[in-house]
């Protein structure tokens, strides 16, 4: 009997010691405003083990769509967080009106730029882009909805060759549709999907330099306003204290250095915001770049 | 939670909405969002096979006990079963169709895997937007030629179908739909499309449970089960009718693959074909015939495994309760093909698990049937309703989650009218109007873009 007395007290001093342990650390949640699943989602979690890793008391927030993430970071919970918000996604609230808005204070630091590719199926040669066209008098580009209207017509202009735009929901379904020869190429961000697929073929990226042999689009098409354009992701500030911004931005930029966040990036060639210089110019210009306003 | 779990969970919720008439799989896989929301695709899976199966033993037992079809599939257990029950074998019925069920799962498998090579390889060759869209095109249009009375009227109501799933922003073309018409500035929620799960509840639910509470008006039974025969009397009967089930088991795999009707005919059409047989052998029992109830029985299981066939390697749903499960599917962001479900090995462990649920419904159908007296003294319609409150303070429990519970609510009651009109139509064509659309419209974009683009 008083074995079970010392035990239930022995855990009750190790749950009390242990929530007070747990108060002291930081809170800084990462909130997910899309489904349970798929890349945000494993970002979010990557982002909030790592975090806690750093020390920090997080956890994801699921809020599903932009309305509900607006409806989220309104409410004072209690618990700051940051919002991992790509460009494309910034474009897409804006046209819905489900806006959130960036200031100074709210743009924390970039998380990556990632880059962009073209792919075509594995059986088909390849050999240069220019043979590639010749003959054609057009090209079906497989490429996610999200992407504005137009963004292949300069590439019509200046190669001769109609490039037609079909639009698949979601990155997965771009992959699928080139498989099944829905369509001659691919365009999408250059994930882990994209090099793991040995039925497809990737040859260009829109980094600036060739990456793990994959010639820079702008050889490709030097003068496509889109040939250095990637996916650029930042941390936006939800409910963040002031005095505590700048401790938080400088924590976000070494997360690219965690065990698990530095091997995710440079799986799949991403610049990681820390090599970025001023991140908020660069997310801006990649805005005007897609809206094509530039 | 723990893919056995699911299997638990599915055939004991399975058994539940086979003895309640008219609540039925597709109501019951809309019930279990809070269980499934977080459920890999693995776990969806074996939750619904176990659902879809294990009703089907329940389901006989209400059938031939109550007379109460819980499915159009249940017809030849309410005529054959009811009369042996009334006649004093109806514990033979009971048996007869639980030993089918599980034999038809089996013939049901190995079906399946004997097609299944063929199939995929058919779909690696042949399978892009131009053969999806013409699938998806019989799929949603064959159902307004297939059910109810009227095609006209079928056609409206998937028309509203349509019209439903197009309210909000469209992605794939990407298009708000009539901006000049739907008030989307006083309403800005309305934006971001109706909820799935309200819509379901008013335009589906409730009309199939005003339906099925008109089947109660008037009904009663006073005789009560009774089975004082041993196990190995009724494998022994069983054995009699062994060539009939084996018959319903062929049939089920074969007309398993008709859109939206498959288990309703191959369970029917087993039914109307062995009576054939037996009036022209002179063996049909016009008190209540065995031979075809089993039949029918076992159609009926052979097709559950069938007809997930085109989900599985497609992600094209082939019924309504299907439909749903794709609806849950989507909404948790995966992706189900051959790929995903064939190739990544995930098929396999799902036929274990179907052998398995099948064993296990039945060996808890066994022992649990004898206590089906008790439904007796259950007022079925506060059953009934019962559900369907449940049902409402779910959508407001899935509102608060997404922080829209004013919206939910309020899509719930304005859209009840519509579902109170469609108690005299068939809402499942509405059903899958409104799941499908999307994909529907998309695969168009697709094919138009490719040609004329």
């Amino acid at each position: 009997m008083t074995t079970k007395i010392k035990a239930v007290a022995f855990s009750l001093m190790f749950s009390v010691l242990s929530t007070f342990a747990l108060a002291d650390k930081p809170i800084l949640d990462v909130t997910i405003p899309s489904s349970s699943s798929g890349n945000s989602w494993a970002e979010g979690n990557l982002l909030s083990d790592a975090l806690n890793r750093m020390g920090y008391d997080s956890k994801v927030v699921h809020t599903k769509k932009c309305v509900n993430n607006l409806n989220y970071m309104s409410k004072d919970t209690g618990r700051p967080a940051v919002f991992v918000r790509s460009a494309k996604r910034y474009i897409k609230d804006e046209s819905r009106d489900c806006k959130v808005e960036i200031t100074d204070k709210t743009f924390l630091t970039v998380f990556y730029k990632r880059h962009q590719t073209m792919c075509i199926r594995s059986d088909k040669p390849f050999t240069t882009i220019s043979n590639f066209l010749k003959g054609k008098s057009r090209v079906t580009v497989a490429s996610t909805h999200s992407l504005p209207d137009g963004i292949f017509n300069s590439l019509s202009q200046q190669t001769g060759v109609k490039f037609v735009r079909v639009s698949y929901k979601g990155s997965k379904n771009i992959i699928k549709g080139l498989i099944a020869g829905d369509t001659d190429l691919m365009y999408s961000g250059f994930t882990k999907r994209e090099i793991g697929t040995d039925t497809i073929n990737c040859f260009t990226t829109s980094a600036s330099k060739e990456v793990g042999g994959r010639v820079p689009m702008n050889k490709l098409f030097p003068n496509w306003h889109l040939n250095e354009t990637g996916s650029v992701k930042y941390f936006h500030a939800v409910n963040i204290p002031e005095d505590r911004l700048t401790k938080v931005k400088a924590d976000l930029a070494e997360l690219a250095n965690d065990i698990k966040i530095k091997p995710y990036l440079a799986k799949t060639f991403m610049t990681p915001g820390k090599d970025i210089a001023n991140g908020r110019k660069v997310f801006d210009s990649h805005v005007s770049i897609i809206l094509s306003t530039k | 939670m723990d893919d056995t779990l699911f299997v638990v969970l599915g055939t004991l919720l399975g058994f539940i909405s086979g003895i309640i008439p008219g609540v039925g799989n597709t109501i019951m896989i809309l019930a279990s969002y809070p269980l499934l929301k977080d459920a890999s695709l693995l776990q969806m899976l074996l939750y619904y096979l176990a659902i879809i199966s294990s009703s089907q033993f329940s389901g006989s037992v209400v059938a031939t006990i109550f007379g109460v079809p819980g499915e159009s599939s249940s017809l030849p257990a309410v005529i054959e079963g009811n009369r042996m029950f009334r006649g004093g074998t109806g514990n033979f019925a009971i048996s007869n169709a639980a030993l089918g069920s599980v034999l038809g799962a089996l013939v049901a498998v190995v079906a399946v895997y004997s097609v299944l090579p063929f199939a995929i390889e058919l779909i690696k060759k042949f399978y892009n937007n131009n053969i999806q869209l013409v699938i998806l095109v019989l799929a949603t249009t064959s159902i307004c030629f297939l059910m109810g009375k009227s095609i006209l009227q079928n056609i409206f109501v998937f028309a509203i179908g349509i019209f439903l799933g197009l309210i909000g922003t469209n992605y794939v073309p990407n298009f708000i739909f009539l901006p000049d018409i739907i008030p989307y500035q006083t309403f800005p929620l309305l934006l971001t499309d109706l909820p799935l799960f309200p819509v379901i509840i008013s335009l589906y639910v409730f009309p199939v449970l005003l339906q099925t509470n008109a089947m109660f008006t008037g009904f009663d039974t006073v005789k009560k089960y009774e089975d004082k025969n041993s196990f190995v009397d009724h494998c022994k009967e069983f054995y009699k009718n062994i060539a009939s089930s084996l018959r319903g088991s062929a049939f089920g795999c074969f007309i398993g693959l008709v859109p939206h009707i498959g288990s309703s005919v191959s369970s029917n059409l087993s039914y109307a074909i062995e009576k054939k047989f037996g009036i022209k052998w002179r063996q049909y029992n016009d008190k209540g015939d065995i031979k075809t109830l089993v039949a029918a029985e076992t159609a009926n299981n052979s097709t559950g495994l069938v007809s997930l066939l085109p989900l599985i390697l497609i992600g094209i749903p082939i019924s309504a309760s299907e439909a749903m499960l794709l609806g849950y599917i989507d909404i948790n962001n995966y992706t189900i093909n051959y790929e995903t479900t064939v190739e990544s090995g995930m098929f396999k462990t799902l036929v274990i698990w179907f052998i398995v649920i099948n064993v296990l419904s039945f060996l808890l159908a066994w022992p649990l049937v004898r206590y089906v007296n008790i439904l007796q003294k259950i007022n079925m319609k506060h059953m009934l309703w019962g559900t369907g409150l449940g049902l409402v303070a779910l959508t407001f429990y899935l509102g608060v989650k997404s922080y829209e519970e004013l919206y939910y609510m309020s899509v719930l009651i304005c859209l009840l009218p519509l579902g109170y009109w469609l108690r005299k139509a068939e809402p499942m064509i509405l059903m899958i109007a409104f799941i499908l659309q999307d994909k529907l419209f998309a695969s168009m974009h697709i094919f138009y873009q490719i040609h004329y683009g």
